[in-house]
């Protein structure tokens, strides 16, 4: 059977007696891209299962609202964008909890190969990205890895396609220079020319 | 991908060589049948969500009920206790009121009853009519000029 299309998803959900149908296959379809985006931006598995259940729950009761015009995924992308930036606010929201102190919480389960089975710069990446500040993390994260046009952040982010290619090129610049850190120690080797070397 | 996107995509490239020469791939472990179980887990919270909404709003009128009646106690406590025209009159006001050539002392003081007469700030002693006199005859006060220039 042919997986159904966004607009068939819709017309299904709109009618009481296929919603809970609509819904289930709904969420099937798209919770996979929009796990991998979530788990970018906040890299603890839990804290991924939770943003992703709220934005699943937003568009249950946000999808009847739905104008049909714009297209479902980039509408359940910039749910998952609004409430991946919602909770990393509400994780710093205590007095006594800083940036540092939220990133090395999320980044902990880097450590085990339960959770993380990427090599070393994988993991170095993922740290860099984690130090940046999470609007600036979510243009990076839709641009180099999801590999988002601009035009469709922008319908995502709400910000202009300028503003957004502006923070692109400050998040590389800055990952780049996380990535390099300590690499012009002569004992240091840049783990990406020393694994094309190995080819 | 138009002609600028494409040197701008190399320029950040550039000035981002270690970046991109790293192979993209997907380093996170998902806990096996994590994506068989969602779907399941999201829609059980959003049947038990659309089960609730009256209960909810029941909740919440039920804590919304008791503050908004201790706001209205609160303002209606607040409020001054005399009539609110008069008290937006300073005394000067009133007075200058009083004396004014459209304002019929007599007439307004006779349709008045005891109880609507204003009361201003800086007055602390209400007579009754018998009284005044009560007052001016035992003080032995002369009304003579007052009489004369009326």
């Amino acid at each position: 059977m042919n997986e159904p299309t966004d607009e068939e998803l819709i017309a299904l959900f709109r009618k009481e007696e296929s919603r809970h149908y609509a819904f289930n296959l709904l969420v099937r379809k798209h919770q996979q891209r929009l796990y991998g985006f979530v788990r970018r931006m906040v890299t603890d598995p839990d804290e991924t299962k939770d943003v992703l259940q709220n934005v699943f729950l937003k568009a249950w009761t946000g999808l009847d609202k739905f104008r049909e015009d714009a297209q479902l995924y980039s509408w359940l992308y910039r749910i998952a964008h609004n409430e991946s930036i919602s909770h990393l606010k509400r994780m710093r929201r205590g007095i006594f909890t800083s940036e540092a102190t939220v990133t090395d919480r999320l980044t902990s389960s880097m450590g085990s190969g339960e959770h993380f089975t990427g090599d070393e710069i994988q993991r170095k990446l993922q740290r860099a990205v984690m130090t940046l500040p999470p609007k600036q993390r979510a243009v990076f994260t839709m641009k180099y890895f999801d590999e988002l046009k601009y035009e469709e952040m922008s319908r995502v982010t709400g910000t202009s396609v300028g503003a957004l290619k502006s923070s692109y090129h400050i998040a590389v610049k800055k990952i780049e220079a996380e990535l390099t850190q300590g690499l012009s120690r002569p004992d240091q080797t840049n783990p990406v020319q020393e694994r094309q070397s190995n080819r | 991908m138009t002609m600028k996107d494409h040197n701008e995509e190399n320029e950040v490239r550039k000035d981002a060589p270690m970046l991109f020469g790293i192979p993209k791939q997907d380093p996170f472990a998902v806990e096996e049948g994590f994506f068989e179980r969602f779907p399941h887990q999201v829609q059980a919270l959003a049947s038990q969500r659309s089960r609730t909404p009256r209960l909810i709003w029941m909740k919440r009128a039920a804590l919304a009920l008791p503050a908004l009646a201790l706001v209205i106690f609160a303002v209606h406590s607040l409020r001054a206790p005399n009539d609110p025209d008069v008290a937006a009159f300073t005394p000067d006001e009133a007075l200058q009121y009083a004396t004014s050539e459209q304002f019929d002392t007599q007439t307004i003081m006779a349709d008045a009853t005891e109880a609507e007469w204003p009361v201003f700030d800086s007055v602390t002693v209400q007579l009754t009519p018998n009284e005044a006199l009560a007052y001016v005859d035992q003080h032995d006060i002369d009304l003579t000029d007052y009489l004369h220039q009326q």
